[in-house]
């Protein structure tokens, strides 16, 4: 097992290079850079710069960068070994300054998401697969693809709306004002509990739809086997029956998701942080993509490429310790 | 009896010196010995700023929602301000004499004037200010108009502690004005000598300040500089200032802040030291869906809360749950808010479409055929006007005939004009041909995001359909859009005119001049370039650079406003620019628990951004 994950951990730097490349190189695709826009921003306000070359050069000598895609790429990745991210354009800082508390955030965001997701479609799942076609299940089923079909934003922007119209004030970030600037503390970490759940259902109802439908299927699959009825004629009592045997078929589909739902909940609460004002990696790494601060947001993209990894290495492991049939070759 | 109503009066002057009062929070400092006590922090001549309606009460917060990088452009502290009627009014400097020339301009600045951290504020800041950044080309590679004539930069004379001279090589009677308009433009403000030289070679030990990059993870002194100056951005909150509220947050703080200036130079009538309102606060970030519901919910005290004059009926209908009053915000000084430029000097291959745009009639005709009313329903709720390019009427040289002309839609007389210069033929669609028989499009750019100009577009593309034109609005990315505009093979851009009192500021939009002039930009880069760039001016547009440097040197206002009637005759005949609509206001809120706002609270030139704020203040 040990040896299992050292070789994957290996493997996942080769990606994480070309990662880095292709994300790099995508930043740079768009015409344009910081300092043109930079540029532009001051001939609107004097028009008279003759030698707009001039003005280039000397911004590109202040920042360190140049018209070569490749120095400024070797520049940039080569800081990583020592936790240098380059500088950020935009905000005048070094990147390592700016990322690891939108990181935090958002990671906490994704991980209650995640557990979320999971633990209602684990048991909503079971449940509907066992009265199937019943009132319940409609139900459940219903509000199901009404999340799945209606987008994220718009119902972030609908709850925002309704918690206005309910509580006279409209939900927004992720704490009260009083905690904004406030250190980290058990009080803040509360009052960060108590505005989660927005974004939390937000982002996981859509993920929660299909992955009641996937347990709910292969529920029904496995409960109509002859194993199952054997275990019944043998007389085990009915959840030692439906637990022992065939959820423990139906959770692998789920555990395997974990990989690409982690990137999914990453990109999908971007949009949602956006119009909620949560101050996670989302509305940064739009700022950064928009006024092309491109270390900023190659890091971003870095990080998000990094938990990915993660995410497909965790659910490896997982299906590994639940699913004996599995080898670890 | 002169004299002793003079000694009177000094003597007066001398008990008010010593009568000022403060707010509670600085008190307290003083008491703790943190800061002195007032009288040694204002200046010995404060200014004296007459309450809107009634002195007020120190105290309370001002909620904001606009995020972060205006802040610095809000705060603005000019050395000559202007009022309601734009006349000049003394604020940095408590005097100022120009020479009859306008070569000369002479400031006194405030005898014991202090930065917000007690430091003085004298003609050595001024001199650091002009000299050692505006001057230095490691900063700032090309001079600033601003202190441009003749092609050379003003000379900086210090004459004593607190006065200073800018001489000029050539008239520059514009000075004044144009220094009001951006914090980019005029820094001194945000540039004191004793806390900025520490960062800059001239005064510093070259490891020592190499060591300073490095520790902060820089590179290059220019960007330790550059933070340290916060000039993009709010990047430093130890910046001492000379403004009302002095930044006072880490940037990457969710909610930011600015509190009291404890050495703010202006008081009221009854010597108490403004601002009334300790602090200021705003977001890191906020959507244009957050700004409406957190004005709605009656937290937002007073900002603007949309670009879009379309939301104010929203924030009209929860006017009276959230407590607040909504208001236009006017852009007095803007001129269209949807501008269609066609490039006089398109360098791309198709010749009819160059052959086109140059042609006087064919533009006339594109805008007699634009249908502007149904462009102000849609765009401007009906609140705007169809206007030219042009200066707004009732400013100096504008008039309601430039503003008119081919204004009113009539889409006959367009068509007659269009078959009179060949495109008599048709495709099968319905769209004309070019004179030589082949299919004729025009590019349109416009930029993504600029909710004002994708409407548009979409209307503006309909009306030309109707006249039989084939126009390809295409959207691009900001900086993209940016950098299309700066070159020469576009065909035509859809944008905006900023300069609707003064056609110098924003020169672009009237002469061929300035380095983003879109309906010339090769002649442009010619006349900046003297002659070494770009494309010989031509004749037709000859009287708008002869013009353009007349004007730049006249100091008599009738003569001015007579050279400005003539461009806008020159533009609204020719029609280089064929303006749309003039701008509309931007639905702003002001909570009812704010006291002392005026009417026009959003002044000319931009600055300040909030007219007399510093004498709001908050009644709960």
């Amino acid at each position: 097992m040990f040896s299992y994950i050292l070789r994957r951990c290996l493997i996942s730097i080769p990606t994480l290079i070309i990662i880095s490349i292709v994300s790099f190189v995508i930043i740079q695709i768009p015409p344009g850079d910081f300092v043109d826009a930079y540029i532009s921003e001051r001939l609107v306000i004097d028009g008279s710069i003759n030698d707009v070359d001039a003005l280039r050069a000397s911004i590109q000598a202040e920042l360190g960068i140049s018209d070569n895609m490749f120095v400024n790429y070797f520049k940039w990745i080569s800081g990583f070994p020592q936790g240098d991210f380059g500088y950020s354009f935009q905000h005048q800082k070094p990147v390592q300054d700016l990322i690891w508390g939108k990181l935090g955030l958002t990671f906490l965001i994704t991980f209650v998401t995640l557990i979320f997701t999971l633990v209602t479609a684990f048991f909503t799942g079971i449940f509907t697969s066992l009265k199937p076609y019943t009132f319940f299940d409609y139900i459940v089923s219903f509000f199901g693809f009404l999340g799945l079909a209606i987008p994220n934003f718009l119902l972030a922007l609908l709850l925002m709306y309704l918690s206005l119209d309910w509580f006279g004030t409209p939900f927004s970030g992720l704490f009260s004002p009083e905690y904004l600037n406030a250190p980290w503390s058990f009080a803040k970490f509360m009052d960060a509990m108590k505005h989660i759940w927005i974004p939390v259902i937000v982002v996981g109802t859509a993920g929660t739809a299909s992955k009641i439908r996937i347990m709910r299927a292969t529920m029904m699959d496995e409960l109509h086997k002859p194993y199952v009825d054997t275990a019944r004629s043998k007389g085990l009592p009915a959840y030692k029956v439906i637990l022992k045997y065939p959820v423990r078929h139906a959770v692998n589909p789920l555990a395997s998701t974990i990989g690409w739902m982690l990137p999914e909940l990453v990109s999908g609460s971007a949009i949602v942080a956006i119009v909620l004002s949560l101050p996670t990696t989302g509305p940064y790494l739009l700022e950064a993509l928009r006024s092309q601060d491109m270390y900023l947001a190659g890091t971003f993209l870095m990080m998000l490429a990094v938990l990915t990894i993660i995410g497909t290495l965790i659910s490896d492991i997982l299906i590994a310790l639940l699913d004996p049939r599995i080898r670890l070759a | 009896m002169k004299l002793k109503l003079a000694a009177l009066s000094m003597m007066l002057g001398a008990l008010n010196a010593w009568a000022y009062q403060e707010a509670p929070m600085l008190n307290d400092m003083v008491e703790s010995g943190a800061i002195p006590a007032v009288d040694d922090r204002l200046p010995e001549n404060p200014l004296v700023i007459t309450p809107v309606n009634e002195v007020g009460k120190y105290g309370g917060t001002w909620r904001r929602v606009e995020p972060n990088y205006q802040f610095h452009e809000w705060s603005n502290e000019p050395l000559v301000d202007l009022d309601d009627n734009q006349n000049r009014i003394p604020n940095l400097a408590e005097s100022w004499s120009i020479s009859d020339d306008s070569r000369v301009y002479r400031f006194t600045l405030r005898k014991g004037m202090k930065w917000s951290d007690g430091a003085p504020f004298t003609t050595e800041d001024v001199d650091f200010w002009y000299n050692d950044l505006e001057m230095n080309s490691e900063l700032e590679p090309s001079v600033k108009s601003l202190f441009l004539s003749g092609g050379e930069p003003a000379e900086l004379k210090i004459i004593d502690e607190q006065t200073f001279e800018l001489h000029y090589k050539e008239p520059n009677p514009h000075f004044i004005e144009k220094h009001l308009r951006s914090t980019m433009e005029f820094r001194l403000p945000q540039s004191p000598k004793h806390y900025l030289k520490e960062y800059l070679p001239k005064y510093m030990d070259e490891a020592e300040l190499q060591a300073k990059v490095t520790d902060a993870g820089m590179t290059d002194w220019r960007q330790l500089f550059q933070n340290r100056w916060n000039t993009r951005s709010n990047t430093n909150p130890e910046l001492p200032v000379l403004y009302t509220w002095v930044y006072d947050t880490d940037p990457q703080e969710l909610q930011q802040r600015a509190v009291r200036n404890p050495y703010y130079w202006k008081v009221d009538t009854e010597g108490n030291q403004l601002p009334y309102i300790d602090a200021m606060t705003w977001p890191q970030t906020a959507e244009p869906q957050v700004r409406i519901l957190k004005a709605l919910a009656g937290e937002v005290d007073i900002d603007r809360i949309s670009k879009l004059t379309s939301d104010f009926t929203a924030l009209k209908k929860g006017e009276k749950a959230g407590n607040y009053k909504t208001r236009l915000m006017d852009l007095s000084d803007h001129a269209n808010m949807l501008v269609l430029i066609p490039n006089q000097d398109y360098t791309g291959d198709d010749k009819e479409v160059l052959r086109l745009m140059q042609n006087k009639t064919f533009r006339q005709a594109v805008s007699l055929g634009i249908d502007r009313d149904t462009q102000n329903q849609i765009l401007g709720v009906g609140l705007s006007a169809p206007a030219q390019s042009v200066v707004l009427p009732d400013a100096p040289g504008g008039s309601m005939e430039t503003t008119e002309a081919y204004t009113q839609l009539d889409v006959d007389r367009a068509n007659k004009m269009l078959d009179s210069i060949g495109l008599d033929k048709r495709d099968n669609e319905g769209y004309r041909l070019g004179s030589d028989g082949e299919p004729l499009s025009f590019l349109v750019h416009f930029q993504a995001g600029r909710k004002i100009s994708e409407e548009g577009a979409i209307l503006l593309k309909a009306d030309m359909d109707n006249l039989g034109l084939r126009f390809i609005m295409r959207s691009d990315e900001k900086s993209y859009f940016n950098q299309i505009r700066r070159g020469s093979e576009y065909q035509m851009v859809l944008h905006n005119n900023t300069a609707g009192l003064n056609p110098l500021f924003g020169a672009n939009n009237y002469f061929p001049v300035m380095s983003n002039t879109n309906f010339a930009p090769l002649q442009a880069a010619y006349y900046l370039s003297n002659g070494t760039n770009g494309k010989k001016t031509t004749a037709e547009m000859q009287p708008l650079v002869d013009l353009y440097e007349k004007m730049t040197k006249e100091t008599d206002k009738e003569k001015f406003a007579q050279m400005v009637d003539e461009v806008m005759k020159i533009h609204s005949e020719n029609l280089y620019a064929i303006g749309i609509l003039r701008y509309t206001g931007s639905p702003a809120v002001v909570h009812n628990r704010m006291k002392n706002v005026p009417e026009k609270f959003y002044s000319v030139y931009k600055s300040p951004f909030f007219h007399l704020k510093e004498q709001y203040y908050i009644e709960d």
